[in-house]
């Protein structure tokens, strides 16, 4: 089984012409799971990750670089190669991927992850990787679009009960 | 032939082969000797898969018919891999035949197969010792194999590929540049997120000195930047 996939790139502007926005598909497809984003600098090999990222591979978050290490120990030992060896090539080929592996602590039950990544240029340096994360099987989770006392807490197996 | 002395010559052919070429070369006399034009070693699709080309280990089909199957996405409306995914055993079926396990193809497909005559095919599950999953097809035009025939040549599938799967394992593996104390200690500090000048501070050194050990150890891991350098520090477990 390939682990990622290189692909053409494609530009999937089908929401608009039903009078969808960018911003209403984001919010719907980040509405019930949690949902992280990052950016990978070529030149300083540094990685950014959104609040979500951090969450879902149970980090402590930073605005500024995150520490890769901590990130990769999160990932089943099983699988490290690949997804380090999808960066590489990520950060060489300058082209689109996916991957599908397992994340979990030691002693936890291991969750699938599903990370979609591309290059982008940018000016003046080498470019960026830039790319998202999710659950690929999101545990039950909470109503997004009800008040913040009403939800469930992401991951969670009911209702917020503790008021 | 009798089928047995057929599949103990094939078998001591493919038993004898000393390298991934010699397998291939066994299994093309294999697929002549079965009627069969081709014989390919793939990968076994994944549902997320959306191209051919890159799950083909080894192939006879020509690289047209492989990049037209990929430029018209006819992966996603291929009816196979649902079928060899649920299945362990060899199968066989042609696509002007009515006994084909149920399986449908769309015009668009079926054109295509015709045109490159890969009409008639059998195909056999694989599990490599390492858990991964591979299928081995021969195609051609003949018409399709009787259940003896399917036996037959899938073991002598099973042969080739446990020799196919030996081989791989025993490849020798490329030695790993050896880094020095300095450079993956600046390596392990780049892939915690510090930055050149912060790693200068902590090791008291210029963040000149810095780029200077990052840059050497890029040249001696054959990368191209740091991200490379740092994502192939970590698969190779120079660094935790």
């Amino acid at each position: 089984m390939p682990f990622w996939v290189e692909q053409e790139h494609r530009d999937n502007n089908q929401h608009r012409a039903i009078g969808i926005s960018d911003a209403e598909v984001i919010g719907m497809v980040t509405a019930f799971r949690l949902f992280g984003s990052w950016r990978l600098d070529l030149d300083s090999g540094h990685i950014f990750g959104s609040a979500d990222f951090s969450d879902l591979f149970g980090i402590e978050h930073s605005e500024g670089p995150l520490d890769l290490a901590a990130v990769s120990a999160q990932i089943h030992p099983d699988d490290l190669g690949f997804i380090m060896s999808t960066f590489e090539r990520a950060s060489v080929d300058k082209r689109a991927y996916h991957s599908i592996y397992r994340v979990g602590a030691e002693g936890e039950t291991y969750r699938f992850m599903r990370s979609v990544g591309m290059f982008r240029d940018k000016p003046g340096t080498s470019g960026e990787v830039i790319g998202i994360t999710y659950e690929f099987f999101p545990r039950r989770s909470g109503t997004a679009f009800v008040a913040a006392d009403e939800q469930w807490p992401l991951g969670s197996p009911g209702p917020n009960t503790e008021k | 032939m009798i089928t047995l002395e057929r599949q103990a010559a094939l078998n001591k052919e493919i038993s004898s082969s000393e390298s991934h070429t010699d397998v291939i070369a066994a299994l093309k006399k294999v697929a002549v000797e079965f009627g069969f034009r081709h014989v390919t070693l793939l990968a076994s699709p994944d549902p997320d898969d959306i191209l051919l080309a890159p799950l083909i280990v080894e192939s006879t089909w020509s690289r047209d018919y492989i990049r037209e199957f990929d430029r018209k996405r006819l992966m996603r409306r291929c009816p196979l891999a649902p079928l060899l995914l649920g299945s362990a055993l060899p199968v066989s079926w042609s696509i002007d035949h009515d006994d084909n396990y149920n399986l449908e193809f769309d015009d668009q497909t079926a054109e295509l197969l015709r045109r490159y005559e890969i009409v008639s095919s059998a195909a056999m599950p694989l599990h490599s010792v390492d858990g991964n999953r591979f299928i081995m097809r021969f195609d051609g035009i003949r018409q399709p194999l009787a259940q003896a025939e399917l036996n037959e040549l899938g073991m002598i599938a099973l042969h080739a590929f446990d020799v196919f799967d030996r081989l791989r394992r025993h490849e020798p593996r490329p030695t790993t540049p050896s880094l020095t104390a300095r450079e993956l200690e600046v390596v392990r500090w780049t892939s915690q997120g510090k930055t050149s000048n912060e790693i200068g501070n902590i090791l008291s050194l210029s963040d000149h000195t810095i780029n200077a050990y990052l840059t050497n150890a890029i040249r001696k891991l054959d990368c191209v930047n740091r991200t490379q350098l740092v994502a192939k520090a970590i698969r190779l477990k120079l660094i935790a």
